[in-house]
């Protein structure tokens, strides 16, 4: 190949390549990839829980450990958990959230060793700015849908980049009977109530 | 029959003090805890007062009921708490067991997850400066009830009393901080968190 020829070919992929650059930063501008809130950062929530940011979790996941009972856990997104075994089994799937968009959706899928397969869509539902008791937060609503038995769980995480957490969560649990009413629900909620830095 | 039993007497050697309730009959004897201790919880059900323990540790023996059983705890100086103990929550814990650690393992994230149990603990957070202090004896019919709350359950194995760091000390300075994208949160501690600036 010659320099006259090979000359628009190059112009050409330094232009897509150029493109590519600027997209990738734009989307990690809007999004940046998940960060862990700074070690001993304290988080309080409603329900009367803690949980303190801890160091040392593998990537994507953060630290924690819950004030309350002393258990220790990684969770993505602040929400995900790492001692999930859907989770475990799916991460990279739940890593192609990122960055995170609305109307991005993905779908978990594990087998049990007794062949029984579980099915769990996780979606980012909306972005919305929340009040809650520590005060204004923009945030991504993630959420979990997961049909159990005779009815489904539906469980949301309003995840604030900002905040590298969750800043409330609902839990809605439905028996649905043969034709799909919902008979029973036991719904549970936490808030984020106070942010104490170490 | 046989396997059934054979079934729960393997379930209740691993969680032995979640089997009492089992085989005690129509009536069982509910322990609470609170950090820190000295707290008064009262038992509620159907918006009805049924039971209190006047000063935690304390237990008492209540009636088994389809119906869920709200425990609170108040005391002077700590936001009051509350248990919600579901009877009815054993079709959703049933469930729950059926996705084999799924949504279980979500919600036990934070140690969250709540079942019927014989064992209750409760963390008080300290209220923050200026609230008043709960008045000791709640209305007898409470009104609305009160909100369910997702508990503090503490595994039905036995643990260690847990230790709970004081989150929200009345003279700690509290900072207003701001984020790029909108958010403002107040913080407890001298300076904002990475990536918040102070605001005015």
């Amino acid at each position: 190949m010659t320099g006259a020829r090979a000359t628009p070919v190059l112009r050409g992929l330094g232009t897509v390549l150029a493109g590519m650059l600027v997209w990738t930063a734009n989307a990690a501008a809007q999004n940046p990839q998940v960060r862990c809130p700074a070690p001993k950062t304290i988080y309080t929530f409603t329900d009367s829980s803690s949980i303190q940011a801890l160091a040392g979790a593998p990537a994507p996941f953060c630290r924690f450990a819950n004030l309350n009972g002393g258990q220790q856990v990684d969770l993505f997104l602040g929400a995900f958990s790492a001692a999930s075994p859907i989770v475990q089994a799916n991460i990279d799937v739940l890593t192609s959230l990122l960055p995170l968009q609305v109307g991005k959706t993905v779908h978990l899928s594990r087998t049990s060793p007794g062949d029984r397969a579980w099915q769990t869509t996780v979606s980012v539902e909306k972005h919305e700015t929340v009040r809650v008791p520590v005060g204004q937060l923009a945030c991504f609503v993630l959420l979990w849908t997961e049909p159990s038995g005779q009815g489904k769980w539906e469980r949301r995480w309003w995840y604030c980049p900002s905040l590298e957490y969750a800043a409330k969560y609902a839990a809605k649990f439905e028996v649905l009977d043969a034709r799909g009413r919902a008979l029973t629900s036991y719904p549970a909620s936490w808030e984020l109530m106070g942010v104490r830095v170490p | 029959m046989a396997l059934a039993r054979a079934i729960a007497i393997l379930a209740c050697s691993a969680w032995l003090s979640g089997c009492a309730s089992i085989f005690e009959g129509t009536t069982q004897q509910i322990s609470v805890n609170t950090t820190p201790p000295g707290a008064r919880c009262t038992f509620w059900r159907n918006g009805a007062y049924i039971a209190d323990v006047p000063v935690t540790p304390g237990a008492v023996t209540i009636d088994k009921t389809k119906d869920e059983l709200v425990i609170v705890c108040s005391k002077p100086g700590y936001i009051a708490a509350t248990f919600v103990n579901k009877s009815g929550l054993a079709m959703a814990t049933l469930a729950n067991i059926l996705t084999a650690g799924l949504a279980w393992a979500v919600d036990s994230s934070r140690g969250a997850d709540n079942k019927y149990q014989g064992e209750v603990s409760l963390a008080l957070a300290p209220a923050p400066a200026g609230t008043p202090a709960p008045v000791g004896l709640p209305a007898p019919e409470p009104s609305p009830a009160p909100a369910p709350v997702v508990p503090q359950a503490r595994g039905a194995a036995p643990q260690a009393p847990p230790v709970v760091t004081p989150v929200a000390a009345p003279a700690a300075p509290q900072v207003e901080c701001a984020a790029s994208d909108g958010s403002r949160i107040r913080v407890t501690g001298a300076a904002c968190p990475a990536g918040w600036t102070p605001a005015r």
